[in-house]
């Protein structure tokens, strides 16, 4: 008679197991693909959301070194209101200032199109000449625009497309209810798509154009931007423009950096709470999973166990099961969410980060991913889930084979 | 019939070529991404408005990081948030602002730090 | 004289000893089986045979003293290595036949086969054999559970000799069976004897320990053997 042994390679032996997990996977099939589901739908929202505000905050801060030193603006009553020329004055007197630029800008809204465009004023001559050309798509408007220079604008893509529906894309109405004609302005240009997550809804126009379009008076600006050559003294020239005007309020390029990096702090947002439902429902598997085994699942075991099974098999068979599962959710809920992402622009999910505004920028974010990110999902879903199913499977092994099988 | 593990490998060898492609989609579109970014640059030298242009719904949303903490209740105090854009956000950090009242002579620019 | 493939020494085992429902199903068993023979462990119901054949088949340990088989005291070897000596040379068909009733016969006959690693061409091999020797080819790849009382038993036997074994074990193995598949049963057993297998029945049904192939009668009341 033969006599068999360990014959089987190691390699043979962790084969015939995982060939055993995955067989009892499947016959388990309703439950399993429930929880498989589950898994992929948690893993993809939470990869979702990281990816979304990950890019967008990188976005963010892609142009942050070109940020104002410092913003200053005027507020009276809790609100922000025009700024005039003498603090301009007073403030350039300040040592290590350099310079201080006044800014017209302020929103425009429309309620035909229900859309609210961002105005600023500036010398328009300075994108029309020099490197700045390559950012936006001349029309061919420019002559219309050259006839009454103070009312030419260059408008973002966003903006562009709204004003097509209502056929001015060439040259647009600004009226204003106190106004007694409507002012139109040449439109010469767009700014090019590359740029639309900053400029869609911008309306840049002649500073004399945008001080009609904002009311303002000879002497008044919106706010002002002071420039610092030495970014060690932009806290100290903030604080001395304080405390010498307490009706001025001041932004530092910091304050707005620390601002960006907890602006998509997805932790306090919406969809924290919305994913809420699918966390419970994780736990409730994973809960599930821990406080036992269901009766057919302990016999087996036993069976197992009575006809030679040590009781590491036994608990490689559970680790497997676990173990492939999440390794299958999770590898297969990042690629979809990355493709979700990345090449379907997150439809469904932008309208929660873009809001309800009527122009919106199309949403070819930049890939951005955290190997970090990558590694802590895998920590917080794959380990313990793995692990911990292994615990009943264990408390079931170590019990005496009889007893399980007399019982169930 | 082929064994259960071998089927498991051809799973995760199509998950693997899917996360290839999604790698190599990365990279590629992260390659493209540098005359963006110079595009974006300059746009914000030229025009110098803070923040992305996702958010048009409200003032306070637009241009959020130049607004302060009472900004949000611009028309009352209890005005509603513009949901969901305005939920996602959290508030403009201001932990940094200068106390304006303050008596006593300046601080010297080393003691700030 | 050779080794028997079977001693057995004082084995007594005590349930929640110390405690005040203190059980002992079997006290100071002693016996010896020799290759090749067919014995029957015979007795009422709550004798304490099953217990002293799953002491045997290291189902369960005993509480004092040892069990040989094959030359190895099965008794004091740690799990791991008890396991091993049963995967290796005891087949033991349950008195519940214990099969997984969801896999196919096929799948349940090459369980105990999976943690030894030998490769699935040989596995199939082996139980295809075996399933041609009790009759079941045409039942291949049913569900166990579709299966008749008597062709579960048959899977049952296939799968506690798939191993290679030479000592069969087998708890009231015609509890659940008429008397034509009694008769069917011993006709394999029989056949079994007669290539050399050593066979172990605990059994209180006449018609197996009257029967003709059986070497010796082992009888056993409360706990103890009487003869």
């Amino acid at each position: 008679m033969e006599t068999p042994t360990q014959s089987g390679s190691w390699l043979e032996r962790q084969r015939s197991i995982i060939d055993y997990s995955l067989q009892s996977m499947f016959r388990r099939r309703t439950k399993n693909s429930l929880i498989l589901v589950m898994y992929v739908l948690l893993i993809f929202v939470v990869s979702s959301v990281f990816f979304i505000t990950g890019s967008l905050t990188v976005e963010l801060f892609s142009t942050v070194d070109e940020l104002p030193d410092i913003t200053v603006q005027k507020l009276i009553g809790g609100r922000q209101v025009v700024i005039q020329e003498s603090y301009f004055q007073a403030i350039r007197e300040i040592p290590g200032v350099e310079a201080v630029e006044p800014r017209i800008w302020g929103y425009f809204y429309l309620e035909e199109l229900q859309a609210n465009f961002t105005i600023f004023g500036m010398d328009l001559t300075m994108l029309e000449e020099g490197e700045y050309q390559r950012i936006v798509d001349w029309g061919p408007a420019l002559k219309k625009g050259e006839e009454r220079p103070e009312f030419r604008m260059i408008i973002g893509e966003g903006v562009s497309r709204l004003l097509k529906a209502i056929q001015m894309e060439d040259s647009f109405l600004f009226f204003q209810p106190n106004w007694d004609t409507a002012i139109p302005f040449g439109i010469i240009g767009t700014f090019k798509s590359e740029t639309q997550l900053q400029s869609n809804d911008l309306m840049v126009m002649q500073t004399e154009g945008a001080r009609r379009v904002l009311e303002l008076k000879e002497g008044e600006y919106t706010d002002l931007v002071v420039h610092v050559p030495n970014p060690e003294e932009t806290k100290m020239i903030a604080l001395k423009i304080r405390r010498y005007y307490p009706e001025l309020r001041t932004v530092t390029r910091a304050q707005i950096e620390s601002t960006y990096t907890s602006a998509f702090n997805w932790k306090a947002g919406f969809v924290l709470s919305s994913m809420l439902v699918v966390i419970f429902a994780f736990l409730v598997l994973i809960w599930d999973k821990a406080s036992g085994l269901s009766p057919a699942e302990k016999k087996e075991i036993g069976i197992l166990k009575a006809i030679g099974w040590d009781t590491e098999m036994i608990l490689s068979v559970k680790f497997w099961e676990s173990f492939i599962i999440s390794l299958l959710a999770s590898i297969f809920g990042v690629i979809l969410s990355y493709f979700y992402i990345y090449w379907l622009h997150a439809p469904g999910l932008k309208e929660i980060f873009i809001g309800w505004s009527t122009i919106f920028p199309s949403f070819d974010l930049v890939p951005h991913i955290d190997l970090k990110f990558l590694l802590l999902i895998v920590t917080v879903t794959v380990i313990p889930y793995s692990t911990i199913a292994i615990f009943p499977a264990w408390k079931a092994a170590i019990t005496d084979t009889d007893f399980i099988l007399r019982n169930n | 019939m082929m064994r259960y593990s071998s089927k498991l490998g051809i799973a995760l060898l199509i998950l693997m070529l899917l996360a290839l492609v999604a790698v190599v989609d990365y990279h590629r579109q992260r390659a493209e991404y540098a005359d963006i970014i110079w595009m974006r640059q300059a746009l914000q030298k030229a025009v110098g408005l803070t923040d992305l242009s996702i958010t048009t719904a409200a003032r306070y949303l637009r241009h959020y990081s130049l607004g302060d903490l009472t900004t949000p209740f611009q028309d009352y105090p209890a005005s509603l948030d513009h949901f969901p854009a305005g939920f996602v956000y959290t508030p403009p950090d201001v932990s940094d602002v200068p106390k304006p009242i303050k008596f006593g002579p300046l601080p010297t620019p080393n003691e700030g730090k | 004289m050779e080794d028997p493939i079977l001693k057995t020494v004082n084995v007594t085992k005590i349930y929640n000893q110390g405690k005040q429902n203190e059980v002992v199903p079997v006290r100071n068993a002693s016996l010896t089986v020799e290759e090749g023979t067919a014995v029957v462990l015979q007795g009422p119901s709550g004798s304490g045979k099953t217990t002293l054949l799953s002491m045997i088949g290291c189902q369960i340990k005993p509480t004092y003293g040892e069990i040989v088989v094959k030359g190895k005291q099965v008794s004091k070897l740690p799990e791991k290595f008890a396991n091993l000596h049963k995967r290796e040379h005891i087949g033991f068909v349950f008195q519940q036949f214990h099969l997984i009733s969801d896999l196919s016969v096929l799948d349940n006959i090459i369980l105990p086969l999976l943690p030894s690693g030998i490769p699935p061409g040989e596995r199939k091999c082996r139980a295809e054999e075996l399933l041609e020797e009790f009759e079941l080819m045409p039942r291949k790849q049913f569900k166990v559970k579709d299966l008749s009382g008597g062709e579960q038993q048959r899977v049952a036997i296939c799968r506690s000799l798939i191993n290679g074994c030479s000592l069969l074990l087998a708890d009231e193995p015609t509890a659940h069976l008429d008397g034509q598949l009694t008769i069917e049963f011993l006709k394999y057993m029989t056949h079994l004897k007669e290539k050399g297998y050593t066979i172990l029945i605990a059994s209180h049904d006449p018609a197996v320990f009257k029967n003709g192939m059986v070497d010796r009668i082992i009888e056993m009341n409360s706990g103890e053997i009487v003869s």
